[in-house]
């Protein structure tokens, strides 16, 4: 892993112009090649006289960097004292300090750096951004800037938690570190991220200009004795009280206090923004390191980034078997359960009948429907249409038909094996049944199915919030966990084989 | 050990704690310096026996802030030689001062020790200090921090006090505290407040609305409800703290909860031997008392425990208790102090509370301490139980009997 991941190109005003191009990757992030030659390319912007200021962009179309790789991601600790006798915590923490303190020297040289963003910035990209004096955007409103680190269980480590509210003030800043959520280049330029938007192929222009006309440029705000923080700071000020009381509760309510990252967040902009910015980061780092040292953060990124990613492009997916769309769905019971899977079936365009016992109890299911409509004020026209795919019945032989069967029945095994049974005689053993179980395994029931194969599983979101957000937690040891199988399908082999 | 004895207790009438309060143009420590003038010229003692001055004050910052205590001594004129500190123990700081000056006293640390407190509500809002407490997040989430209105409305949600529970619990505390006023019951211990000329610019409680009725309190919207059902919705963290509680009944408002006001309270406390040198009477004997803490987040249940606390220490039960006097921060809160030690409200807050009065923070526990003193001599009742509830779960109580 030798190949060049910045160019350098240093022009006739003393401008070095560093190109990211990570090679072999369709996008820029940061790795060990990227880290590499920042490090080299801050190195030289510091010692080389020939070198007035720096611009730094992308080689890429896709975009500028989208953050950290975090397939290869190491949280072992085996930074620079990893065998200096050092505890985990303190070699953790300084790998992660590597690219923090990097982005600091960055910013220290004196020099005056500027960003050219042409594309997307995202996470340990953004920070690159944040770390240079001058930021530049391309105007196209499509471009994405954010720190989403949060929704995968991190949280920026390379001063981002610093760097933003210094820009922005503490209580917007929480915004975008604690919902992940981006902001476009207008967005940017009207919070004062990005000082200017041009057209894409203006960026790297602008960006040299700005350099050349302010050499001493070279020192951020916060590093300027008449510094003063965006809507106050300190333990004091009303506003920043204000903000943590409030911004404290709303992130403990909705995380019922089971993510690590989201205290780290807040802990790490409460106390570092109260920091002179070289404390200030180290500390975003110490925080940054205890969140990697949980085994929350890497169960968090497995699921939320690499296996979701895997399972979104259908890694599991069985070979040759060609997309199917369901057309009409077949749903056993009538209850709230049932009714709800009724209602956004329905509103997705698909055929549902509606079974229960008796009519009554199916027209109740339908019902629902029809309220929850009426509730959120629905054209009549619209309800009318979505209703009309509802089908409720008691007959089993209104099944016909369905290419997907889904069973919420009450929880007993003997009911559900006769509704099982039921089922299968009227759509046959090949149709695709899932179930609603939640306590009993889906294998034992998928024995009253006459070919049972778990093909694939899907656990339903509506088990309560606080069993939701505590999954991760719960889930540290993948041979430990115990989250219920809520919704699973399963289907006949014979089916795979013949297609 | 020595024993305590109360020579005397002064307070000042209670400001509206606004900006257009009574009390507003004057300074914290102007209302401090008063109280303990009061107490030298009514006593006419040389203060040089006065070892040490102990002030509440709950948001010690500001012109409240850099040790009002000693500060204020300096300011009247007391004796170069007498120390001051200022305390906090929340609401419960001006009677935690008391308790301090008793132990002085007790310990044979000090001959006369003065505790009381101050609060210029008006001139220094509730929370101008700030604390890891409730704004630090660390700290927050681990302790699941929640306002005390929330913790109000979740004692009244969990003992099954409805609105019309405590709304009427308010109404009664207006009408006992302008009885108490019609009859005044609390002249010898009331102190004008005086300006820069001289001239009284306060002498009565100001705060106090005695035609309150139900209908005029089921007027008010509940105080705690946005806070706790929308942002930033801190129902939430209750219930996750309280799991069996489904819903938080707000059920508080401006009405039935202790009022925003200024003032200053002192108590001198001394040995038998130095209040015989200057021919005091004891007015009474400081007999025990103690501080717990309790579950932080409903916070406000402190008073039941340390009750409890005191009482079995001191080998008394509830009925041997002629008065109580629980703060009224919150109507629920002395509701379920009532309801759980089984306390009849003919017995509790005689003459009214903080609902009426208001409640200034740091001043508080001296002033009621002095209300049910008063309240004991003019009934010819023994014993009395001052608690209040404090913040972070905490409370605070003193046993007093007369002489």
């Amino acid at each position: 892993m030798t190949e060049q991941a910045i160019r350098q190109d240093l022009d006739a005003d003393g401008i070095l112009l560093l190109t990211i191009d990570c090679p072999g990757l369709s996008m820029n992030v940061i790795n060990e090649d990227l880290t590499r030659d920042l490090i080299a390319a801050v190195e030289r912007i510091k010692t080389d006289d020939a070198v007035k200021g720096a611009v730094i962009t992308s080689g890429k179309p896709s975009g500028f960097v989208a953050g950290a790789d975090l397939k290869g991601m190491n949280f072992s600790g085996g930074g620079a004292g990893a065998s200096s006798g050092k505890s985990r915590m303190a070699q953790l923490f300084e790998g992660v300090f590597t690219l923090n303190k990097l982005l600091r020297d960055m910013e220290t040289t004196g020099k005056p750096v500027a960003s050219a963003v042409n594309g997307l910035a995202l996470g340990g990209g953004l920070e690159i951004v944040l770390a240079t004096h001058y930021r530049v955007i391309a105007d196209n409103p499509k471009i994405v800037l954010g720190l989403p680190e949060v929704l995968v269980g991190l949280f920026p480590g390379a001063g981002g938690t610093q760097r933003l509210p210094r820009l922005i003030g503490v209580q917007p800043a929480l915004m975008f570190l604690l919902q992940g959520k981006n902001m476009s280049p207008q967005e940017a330029l009207g919070l004062g991220v990005a000082q200017a938007v041009v057209p894409v192929e203006q960026v790297v222009q602008t960006a040299k200009d700005w350099v050349k006309a302010n050499p001493k440029g070279g020192v951020q705000p916060w590093d300027q004795k008449s510094f003063k923080f965006p809507g106050g700071v300190g333990a004091t000020n009303p506003n920043f009280v204000q903000t943590f009381m409030g911004g404290t509760a709303m992130a403990h309510k909705q995380t019922f206090g089971n993510m690590n990252q989201v205290k780290a967040i807040l802990s790490a902009v409460y106390e570092g923004t109260q920091l002179p910015m070289d404390t200030a980061i180290r500390l975003e780092s110490k925080y940054f390191a205890k969140v990697v040292a949980d085994p929350q953060a890497g169960n968090m990124i497995r699921s939320l980034f690499v296996s979701k990613q895997a399972a979104e492009k259908g890694a599991r997916r069985p070979a040759n078997v060609p997309p199917m769309k369901t057309k009409k769905v077949g749903m056993l019971g009538a209850g709230l359960m049932g009714a709800g899977i009724a209602m956004v079936s329905a509103q997705a365009g698909i055929e549902v009948v509606l079974l229960d016992r008796d009519l009554a109890a199916a027209e109740k299911g339908k019902q629902y429907t029809a309220d929850r409509l009426a509730k959120k004020r629905t054209a009549p026209e619209k309800a009318a249409e979505i209703l009309g795919r509802i089908h409720p019945t008691s007959d089993y032989a209104d099944l016909k038909g369905c290419d997907l069967i889904i069973e919420a029945v009450f929880e007993t095994r003997e009911i559900k094996a006769d509704v099982t049974k039921a089922t299968e005689a009227v759509v046959g053993a090949d149709t695709i049944f899932g179930s609603n179980t939640s306590t009993l395994p889906i294998t034992g029931l998928a024995e009253a199915w006459s070919k049972p194969r778990i093909s694939w599983a899907s656990t339903s979101s509506r088990q309560s919030r606080r069993c939701r957000w505590s999954k991760s937690s719960s889930a540290r040891k993948p041979g430990l966990r115990q989250s219920p199988r809520r919704s699973i399908m399963w289907r006949k082999s014979a089916r795979r084989r013949s297609s | 050990m020595a024993e305590a004895y109360i020579y005397d207790a002064v307070r000042t009438p209670r400001g509206k704690g606004r900006k257009d309060g009574k009390l507003h143009e004057i300074t914290p420590i102007q209302l401090a310096t008063q109280v303990l003038q009061a107490i030298r010229d009514r006593t006419n003692i040389d203060t040089a026996d006065v070892d040490d001055v102990i002030l509440g004050c709950v948001s010690p910052v500001g012109e409240q802030g850099a040790d009002i205590a000693r500060v204020a001594v300096l300011n009247a004129d007391y004796a170069e030689t007498t120390a001051g500190v200022q305390v906090n123990r929340f609401c419960a700081s001006g009677l935690e001062a008391v308790n301090m000056a008793a132990a002085k006293v007790i310990a044979g640390e000090a001959e006369f020790a003065i505790g009381g407190g101050v609060e210029s509500m008006s001139r220094v809002p509730m929370g101008s200090d700030g604390g890891a407490w409730a704004t630090d997040p660390a700290v927050a989430i681990k302790n699941y921090f929640a306002p005390q209105g929330i913790g109000a409305d979740l004692i009244a949600t969990i003992d099954g006090f409805s609105r019309d529970d405590v709304d009427a619990y308010a109404v009664e505390s207006q009408r006992r505290a302008a009885k108490a006023w019609d009859e005044k019951r609390f002249a010898k211990s009331i102190i004008p407040v005086k300006d820069v000329i001289g001239e009284i610019v306060l002498g009565h409680d100001e705060y106090m609305r005695p035609q309150t009725d139900m209908q005029s309190l089921a007027s008010l919207a509940p105080a705690f409800q946005a806070l706790g059902e929308q942002m930033p919705g801190f129902d939430e963290i209750a219930k996750l703290r309280y799991p069996e509680v489904e819903r938080v009944n707000h059920v508080h408002h401006a009405g039935n909860s202790s009022g925003i006001v200024d003032g200053a309270s002192a108590v001198l406390v001394g040995n038998k031997e130095i209040g015989a040198k200057y021919g005091l009477k004891p007015r009474a004997r400081i007999k025990g008392m103690a501080s717990i803490g309790s579950e932080p987040l409903i916070m406000l249940t402190g008073p039941t425990y340390v009750t409890q606390k005191l009482l079995k220490r001191l080998g008394m039960t509830v009925a041997d208790i002629d008065l109580f006097e629980l703060n009224e921060a919150f109507a629920s809160v002395v509701m379920r102090m009532m309801k759980h030690l089984d306390i009849p409200h003919e017995k509790m807050n005689v003459n009214g509370g903080a609902i009426a009065m208001g409640h200034p923070l740091g001043a508080t526990g001296g002033m009621i301490l002095g209300t049910v003193l008063d309240e004991l001599e003019r009934t010819g009742k023994q014993t009395a139980l001052v608690t209040l509830c404090v913040g972070a779960g905490m409370g605070t109580a003193t046993v007093i009997e007369r002489i």
